[in-house]
């Protein structure tokens, strides 16, 4: 059902900035005794999105565009806006079981959340480099902000000091690198992008461009969490409040993978595949390696998934890889790895908040991220163990969940490349066992280990029922993946233009 | 014109560039090396305004007025950034006292 007609394009972002103003004027309006009414409003916000994405919109409708071509709508924008309508609505689930510790400042909590998600609405359906640069800046500059929200806590200024420096780096590499484009071009629209790449006919593409991409991807490269632009992930994702971690984790990656992707499938062609290909292989190889390695020796949990989530962005890149080498292109591999992608950011959107609400609720209780305080948490609360067992088994790829079928499909679309996609595909393999064996400790931690202090963690009602649902969706996820899948390969087979 | 004048080459679009690559190398040797977070903001600041100067160079190189409206974007955006920024540099100094590099680096491994 399209229920917005030609301005389809803006119905999200439209609805989102509405709400967050909404929720500023709630907050002004609210006494100080009843400000959860401040989350409420900011749940119902998202509610509303989330029904207005999954159900409101046309997923194989026509490309539709708006203001000059600066916003597309199309199969990719529509299954991408739906899984940040889908992450925005548990991060508000989330912020609402976090707000009893912020100190003041609900409704700027709520509304930056929101503003972020705005931001990462209009990144789904970027069309020209212009609103590229201020769509991601809406969502850095909103999580700059969050990051350091609890001002009171020295760790938190800390990880929003280092967003803010790195961050800042990376979106002055994304505007040089556009600088680069657009003189290459002389144009700032993808679509003049690609006219001006089919028009050469195969030959190599001028120095400024291949600058001016490198540049743009190293930029990119931030907020995937990407080796080498990886280094604030850890401490970030450390210091930040809890739901901001979770969001942060789920929003950027699967921003930055957003615009990789329409950057990837503008400029993917015969003249320039080749010399993409072998970057996105090394890339993958090194984030790989670096992020499940390093997250061997940790003992922090939040510390432990920043690793992890960058050992993600390395599972991730290899969709990427899989354009496939000159010799053996298949537009086909090409469209399942960014089928498997898109996929991908959705199982790894539903698990991450899986996770994290597991530590938002413990360190509520408990007031400690660190994995020894994990220990016996089977016989304290049995729900949160297996609530956080189920997340961290998906992140693994363990079958039958989520995160299994995603880490498939994208093996299965490196296999599609032929020979030369076969080392990846054993790093991707080594790196599955690495990764089990990490998640598995901290699972031994919850299950063998005895509780240093023994005392039960109650679950009250609608939280043990979000936590019932979130182990539910990874469940269905993985076993029956079918339309999901399906949505994906849709949106992947037109964005690079196979048929059917 | 001056005589001295008159006898430098004309100022081309590469001039633009090359003026624009250093700001942008200074920027970032500056972000990576300087100790104190103010210079380091400062330094981000000299590194949007590069790209900013290779983008009004273009626009005069093809004649179209895209570029030029990139720049005043790209200014609202820095302009947005340093007022985070210098935000976050106050809770900074509030809660360590001091803005150097060495008063963020506590978390570490």
């Amino acid at each position: 059902m399209d229920i917005a007609g030609p301005f389809a394009p803006v119905l999200l972002e439209t609805l989102s900035a509405c709400g967050a103003g909404a929720v500023l004027l709630v907050d002004l309006f609210t006494p100080e005794a009843r400000k959860s009414r401040v989350g409420a409003a900011s749940l119902a916000v998202t509610a509303i999105l989330f029904l207005a994405a999954w159900f409101g919109m046309e997923a194989g409708g026509e490309t539709a565009t708006l203001f000059g071509g600066s916003l597309v709508l199309d199969g990719m924008a529509v299954f991408l806006k739906r899984t940040f309508a889908t992450a925005g609505l548990l991060a508000v689930l989330a912020a609402i079981r976090y707000e009893d510790r912020l100190p003041r400042g609900r409704g700027e909590f709520h509304f930056l959340l929101l503003s972020a998600l705005t931001g990462m609405f209009l990144v789904s359906s970027v069309g020209d480099l212009m609103s590229m640069f201020v769509s991601l800046e809406l969502v850095t500059l909103s999580f700059f902000i969050l990051a350091a929200f609890r001002r009171e806590r020295p760790e938190s200024v800390e990880a929003g000091l280092k967003l803010l420096v790195l961050g800042s780096l990376a979106a002055a590499f994304v505007l040089f690198g556009t600088a680069f484009l657009y003189g290459a071009t002389g144009d700032l629209t993808f679509a003049g992008l690609r006219d001006h790449l089919a028009s050469l006919r195969g030959a190599p593409p001028s120095r400024d461009l291949l600058l001016g991409l490198l540049f743009v991807l190293l930029g990119l490269g931030f907020k995937i969490g990407m080796v080498p632009m990886q280094v604030w992930v850890p401490d970030v994702y450390q210091g930040a409040p809890a739901p901001v971690t979770a969001f942060l984790a789920v929003g950027s990656k699967a921003a930055g993978f957003a615009l990789v992707l329409r950057l990837v499938t503008t400029v993917a062609g015969p003249g320039t595949k080749d010399s993409l290909q072998l970057l996105f292989t090394a890339l993958a190889f090194a984030t790989l390696f670096y992020g499940n390695l390093a997250a061997i020796p940790q003992t922090n949990v939040k510390r432990l998934l920043g690793y992890s989530s960058i050992g993600h962005c390395g599972y991730l890149l290899m969709g990427l890889a899989a354009l496939g080498p000159a010799s053996y292109y298949d537009e086909s591999a090409a469209a399942s790895g960014a089928a498997a992608i898109l996929f991908y950011l959705l199982a790894y959107a539903l698990t991450t908040f899986g996770a994290f609400l597991v530590v938002i609720l413990f360190s509520a209780a408990t007031g400690s991220d660190e994995m020894d305080d994990y220990a016996g948490l089977s016989r304290r609360s049995p729900l949160l163990a297996a609530s956080l067992t189920v997340a961290l088994l998906s992140l693994a790829g363990v079958p039958p969940l989520a995160g299994f079928f995603g880490k498939f499909m994208l093996m299965r679309s490196v296999a599609l490349t032929g020979p030369a996609g076969f080392g990846l595909l054993v790093a991707g393999a080594v790196n599955v066992v690495i990764g089990l064996y990490y998640y598995l400790c901290l699972v031994k931690r919850m299950y063998v280990h005895p509780p240093k202090d023994a005392s039960p963690l109650p679950v009250t009602g609608p939280t043990a029922a979000l936590l019932y649902a979130l182990t539910a969706a990874l469940l269905i996820l993985g076993i029956f993946p079918g339309a999901f899948v399906t949505l994906a390969s849709d949106a992947a087979r037109a964005a690079f233009g196979v048929g059917g | 014109m001056t005589p001295l004048l008159a006898a430098l080459p004309p100022v081309t679009v590469q001039h633009y560039l090359l003026l624009s690559g250093l700001l942008f190398a200074v920027g970032l040797v500056g972000v990576l090396f300087r100790r104190n977070i103010i210079i380091v903001l400062m330094c981000l600041e000299l590194m949007l305004s590069a790209a900013n100067l290779a983008f009004v160079a273009f626009s005069r190189v093809h004649g179209n007025l895209q570029g030029q409206v990139m720049v005043f974007f790209s200014i609202a955006v820095a302009a947005a950034e340093a007022a985070v920024a210098l935000s976050i540099i106050i809770a900074l100094y509030r809660a360590r006292g001091g803005v150097d590099v060495e008063d963020a680096a506590e978390m570490k491994g």
